[in-house]
């Protein structure tokens, strides 16, 4: 949990970025209250001037008139342009850092954290600090320079009244204030759930084709409507607490204005207030009033809008993977190295228990075990998603905890069991393997995966937008793709997670051809299902209830392993 | 044209308040308590101010009588603000319900060719603008009106020589507001679409995001992202430089209003024109004229926004639902010979989904009841839309499709669906308990019967390796359980479902030996006695088969029993051979 004022202190580091803008518009913004100022006095000097019959100079008036006029709408311009500014700026930071720092952040967050919940924090919330910036932060600190030198003029037009008028209003500040912390801590509670509420709805469009092909319409409309209900029941028990501050800003500004009448009119009586004094300090009275109010209320907004300040901040302060600073590896030891590693996603549920073997230079591996038997997992740490909580595990001699994270990945290809695509073209998403890559490496990568004959084919080739989750390609086209992709990459290992399966015969063939071609001369370690895989291999590692019950040859494992020939005649069934 | 359209916006825009006449009241009872308050307000000036100039200590003190009512006006109109907010919950909670209730019965179409993230986008953020549409919006149209109206009107009664030049100076600064503010509305769209493809952009840097990790030319996408955010945030600064201009001009007519007013009405009170306690009435009125001026060339650009901000949620509102019955393609029902033994029967069935490219053209298969029939060939040959078709998502563009012995034009989707049990290819599973997710599959199911189902799906056994049992709550998307068994209790959702007819979409991939071995079990078992039509790859699934639709281009090539495929010499035995290297 974090206090407001570090949050607020994060804020002002975007703020103070632009700086400028700020001082731009505190400066209009004193320029635009001393014009208030003016015409108060304007009009005090016209009434005394004319009761006193010593008014004379209407020129000047006039002038001073004009001269308001412009200071006050070019102040005015400076104001709402300065304060937008630095709202949009602001704004176009936090979403700019909050991308690139997401794609830095550990998969255990974004396994904890819904990506509906991830993706509202960042389109929602961060809009809501844009509207913070420019409606209440810029007003937060404008306004007491608004109020500096109302309270001056008040002061010298009449101490006692300015005293009258204002006591109300301070009165009813801690009232206000009480309410605003309830408000605060309800509107967090709405706005979280109102994120998990959004979630489930993307679970639910999500997975529309269940629920046609199931009739869940009936059912999960009713889930929603009482997700909805709830929603409703704290927005309004939250609004309740908003307008009960309310009515103490209410009561204070009427006050005021009444008081400040009764009082003055009062002081005239008896002599001690020209009637010019009493309408030029009844004319900036509400301007005051209102400024106070408006800080009230902005207290209130950026209550809220603190909240979903918070929301946004939790993201850009989550911790970013760590890594170390060895950029390279060391020649002549094993590609890769498990030493005794264990890990478990979540406590008690161990996945792994002290798996040990090696992958040399320039060998074939292969997996075998049982499914959710930790074998994908083995990847994951080795591409440094995760971190086993026991042993260690060396890329070309070096601990993982030691290599730097962006170099330990060049080392790998990786493809993956569900190939994804970015809803870009073809050839932007094969050239993602390498940054810089020309037309010809594109076209290269893609005759290696075996792919360069359907991209061919497809209605613009190369430039064909892929849609969204590659829906229009189809699972053994988006395979290759994504294998040229990694054929482009160029890198010494490859990690291979059940590429070739969901897929059909034909697809299947020309994936595993593909396959072939990227393999060639790297080191590999494959989880394998496919038994000609299994049969090429230089060694077949066995994992069982996430240790490793055997290391050999397939022909050797067959002779003698434990748990190999079992689990061969269900490849081969 | 235009006035047409706008009206019919209108209607649907009125549409989201239905039963909310309170709401309206609230809305017009709020600026009127203002006036009111306003109102007693001049007077009580009015009265002070004659009372101090003429020292008449009685006039000022039945002043104070109206101060009190001022007090107490002021306050309840906390009381009514609140009941207006409550209202708009209210409606809120009705449009998000409308729109999620009017999402579930669109057809399949609208989800393959939206972006899921767009739904979200109109669903949570589109309906949460209308909700400032409602408590602001509105407001900042009708408060000025009221309150300019009723002050020029007061002021008026107070002074007709006063009051005529605030209003001539009231239409030429509306006028210019106008012509500045127009611009705005086309430039708050622009940026909507923007932030829409922000959004957009950002869903797939986190749906990639493991790409992203391991190809540092992936990166691309946060460029891509971030060059979105910077043409928003231009775009957003110019609007700013609009906004500002309105904003410089108002100030200037707000003043010009003021001194005008005020230096003419002391100039005619002490020409005894008028008393100075009216002048002072009026100044405390013409802070109503000033909000007027100042709010009244917004407001057309708030009552545009609201509109704009509607229509996107009127986008999916708009969408043409699910219609109740199939399309009969011009086949009478009763001579079309369906057998009543058919399961399915699918006759010179053509289709596809964008009316140009043929997916199906002219697909003739048969299952009879209790049958099992499986359809093989390449990725893209249509298998996929046959089970899609057969679900109801879409409707052939000729031919006919048959269930149970009655044409689809016969069925309901829901009724039609009610028979048939179907396992995609990606289980999916909801972000609910295990439990639920197979309950899935029919929503009267005991908690024994839920079991019974996950023990014949082979899925009861991992699942009480769960701490929490059956309660285990499924991840994102399933994604804390293997794809085994995410298909085991797609199929245990089957099972309960015990349907007549079984479609099945490739179920058995993506699984190693051991969970297949698993799977396929659990699937025969779902099979015995019922109509099936299987998207089939396995080979050991394929032998079993009483028929096997051989579908290429979108046509049957070659239909028979292995065996006799087998012999044909054809597509089936090249595929079969292909495939051998895995059985």
């Amino acid at each position: 949990m974090r206090t407001d004022q570090e949050i607020f202190r994060q804020i002002l580091k975007y703020v103070g970025k632009h700086r400028k803008f700020i001082f731009l518009s505190l400066f209009a913004g004193a320029l635009c209250s001393g014009c208030g100022v003016a015409g108060s006095e304007l009009l005090k000097r016209v009434i005394d001037g004319l009761s006193a019959g010593t008014l004379t100079d209407i020129v000047r008036i006039v002038l001073m008139c004009v001269g308001i006029l412009v200071a006050g709408s070019g102040a005015a311009w400076i104001t709402r342009y300065a304060s937008g500014s630095v709202a949009t700026k602001v704004l176009q930071d936090v979403k700019d850092d909050a991308a690139a720092h997401i794609t830095g952040v550990t998969a255990e967050y974004m396994a904890k954290n819904r990506s509906g919940d991830i993706l509202s924090r960042l389109t929602d919330d961060v809009n809501r600090i844009s509207n913070f910036v420019q409606d209440d932060l810029i007003f937060v600190m404008m306004n007491p320079c608004l109020l500096f030198f109302y309270f001056i003029y008040m002061l010298y037009l009449n101490p006692p009244l300015f005293l009258i008028s204002i006591v109300p209003t301070l009165l009813c500040l801690p009232f206000g204030a009480s309410l605003t912390t309830k408000f605060k801590a309800g509107s967090k509670a709405y706005m979280q759930y109102s994120a998990d509420v959004i979630s489930s709805s993307a679970d639910m469009i999500g997975g529309m084709e269940v629920v046609k092909s199931y009739s869940l319409q009936e059912t999960l409309l009713g889930d929603y409507r009482e997700n909805v209900r709830k929603m409703t029941d704290m927005a309004i028990h939250n609004d309740r607490n908003q307008y009960k501050g309310r009515a103490f800003w209410t009561l204070s500004g009427t006050l005021s204005s009444i008081l400040c009448l009764v009082a003055g009119g009062w002081f005239c009586l008896q002599g001690k207030l020209t009637i010019g004094g009493l309408v030029a300090f009844f004319a900036l009275l509400p301007k005051m009033v209102e400024v106070i109010n408006d800080m009230a209320n902005r207290i209130f907004n950026s209550k809220t809008a603190l909240a979903a300040v918070e929301r946004v901040f939790e993201i850009l302060n989550t911790p970013v993977e760590p890594t170390g600073n060895v950029a390279s590896g060391v020649k002549n030891v094993p590609a890769i190295e498990f030493r005794d590693v264990s890990f478990s996603y979540e406590e008690g549920a161990q996945v792994l228990n002290g798996i040990s073997f090696q992958v040399p230079r320039g060998k074939t591996v292969a997996v075998v075990g049982a499914s959710g038997g930790g074998k994908s997992t083995l990847l994951r740490l080795l591409c440094g998603f995760y971190r086993p909580q026991q042993g260690s595990i060396l890329v070309e001699g070096v601990k993982l905890d030691d290599w730097n994270l962006e170099a330990l990945r060049t080392r790998f290809a990786y493809v993956s069991q569900n190939a994804y695509l970015f809803p870009v073209s073809v050839g932007e998403n094969i050239a993602m393997g390498k940054s810089g890559a020309i037309e010809d490496e594109i076209r290269m990568a893609a005759e290696a995966a075996n792919a360069a004959g359907f991209i061919g084919e497809l209605p613009n080739g190369y430039d064909t937008m892929a849609g969204e989750r590659g829906s229009r390609l189809s699972g053994g086209q988006v395979q290759r793709i994504s294998i040229a992709r990694a054929i482009l990459k160029d890198a010494p290992i490859l990690l291979l997670d059940e590429a070739t399966s969901a897929l059909d015969v034909q697809a299947e063939t020309d994936v595993q051809k593909a396959l072939d071609g990227l393999a060639e001369g790297r080191t590999t370690l494959v989880i394998a299902h496919r038994l000609s895989t299994i049969k090429n291999a230089d060694y077949i590692v066995v994992i069982d209830h996430g240790k490793v019950a055997e290391i050999g040859k397939h022909e050797e494992l067959m002779e003698w392993g434990r748990v190999y020939p079992k689990l061969y005649s269900m490849y081969a069934g | 044209m235009v006035v047409k359209m706008t009206i019919t916006r209108l209607k649907k825009y009125m549409s989201l308040f239905e039963k909310s006449g309170i709401y309206w009241f609230c809305l017009l009872l709020i600026p009127a308590t203002d006036v009111f308050v306003s109102a007693m307000n001049a007077l009580f000036y009015q009265k002070i101010i004659n009372a101090v100039t003429a020292s008449d200590r009685a006039l000022f003190r039945s002043g104070l009588w109206l101060a009190a009512v001022v007090l107490t006006v002021s306050m309840a109109r906390c009381l009514i603000i609140y009941t207006y907010m409550y209202q708009i919950r209210l409606i809120m909670a009705r449009l998000r319900l409308r729109v999620m209730t009017h999402l579930f019965r669109l057809p399949m179409s609208y989800f393959e060719g939206h972006h899921t993230a767009d739904s979200i986008q109109k669903l949570c953020f589109n309906v949460e603008d209308i909700k400032n549409s409602l408590a602001n919006r509105h407001s900042q149209v009708i408060n000025p009106v009221i309150m300019g109206v009723s002050a020029i009107a007061i002021i008026m009664m107070l002074d007709p020589r006063i009051g005529l030049m605030v209003l001539a100076l009231s239409v030429i600064s509306v006028r210019i507001n106008m012509v500045l503010s127009k611009p705005l509305r086309d430039m708050a769209v622009r940026i909507q679409k923007l932030f829409a493809s922000c959004t957009e952009s950002l869903t797939d840097i986190l749906a990639g995001l493991d790409v992203i990790k391991m190809f540092s030319g992936a990166r691309v996408m946060v460029k891509r992202y971030s060059d979105v955010n910077e043409d928003a945030a231009f775009h957003t600064m110019k609007r700013f430089r609009r906004m500002s201009d309105v904003q410089a001009v108002e100030w200037a007519f707000g003043f010009l209003c003021n001194i005008v007013i005020l230096l003419v009405g002391v100039f005619m009170s002490f020409a005894g024109l008028v008393d100075f306690g009216t002048v002072v009435a009026i100044l405390s009125l013409q802070g109503m004229v000033t909000f007027f001026l100042s709010n009244i060339g917004r407001a057309w650009g708030c009552l545009i926004d609201s509109f704009v901000l509607a229509d996107r949620v009127f986008e999916i509102l708009d969408q043409p639902v699910q219609p109740e019955h199939y399309r009969d393609n011009g086949i009478d029902v009763d001579s079309a010979s369906f057998v009543n033994d058919c399961g399915i029967i699918m006759r010179d069935a053509a289709f596809s989904y964008d009316g140009r490219e043929k997916i199906l053209d002219g697909v003739d298969i048969t299952v009879d009841r209790g049958k099992m029939a499986a359809l093989v060939g390449e990725s893209g040959g249509g298998k996929s839309t046959i089970v899609k078709l057969l679900l109801g998502f879409y409707q052939l563009n000729s031919g006919v499709i048959g269930v149970l012995g009655k044409p689809l034009s016969c069925h309901t989707p829901d009724e039609l669906r009610k028979n048939i049990a179907y396992v995609p290819q990606d289980a999916y599973l909801f972000t609910t308990s295990i439990k639920e997710n197979i309950r899935y599959g029919r929503l009267d199911a005991s908690d024994e019967e839920v079991i019974e189902a996950a023990k014949r799906a082979y899925a009861h056994a991992f699942i009480m390796e769960f701490p929490d049992g059956y309660d285990t709550m499924v991840g994102e998307r399933g994604e804390s359980l293997s794809g085994g068994q995410r298909q085991r209790i797609a199929i245990a959702r089957a099972f309960i479902r015990n349907a007549p007819i079984l479609l099945l979409d490739e179920a058995t991939s993506a699984l190693d030996s051991e969970s297949e071995q698993l799977v396929q079990k659990g699937i025969e078992a779902l099979m015995g006695g019922r109509t099936t039509l299987v998207v089939a790859h396995r080979l050991s699934t394929i032998e079993k088969a009483d028929m096997i639709y051989v579908i290429s281009g979108g046509k049957v090539c070659e239909q028979g029993r292995h065996t006799e495929l087998m012999e044909q010499n054809g597509v089936y035995q090249r595929l079969v051979e292909l495939s051998g290297s895995k059985a």
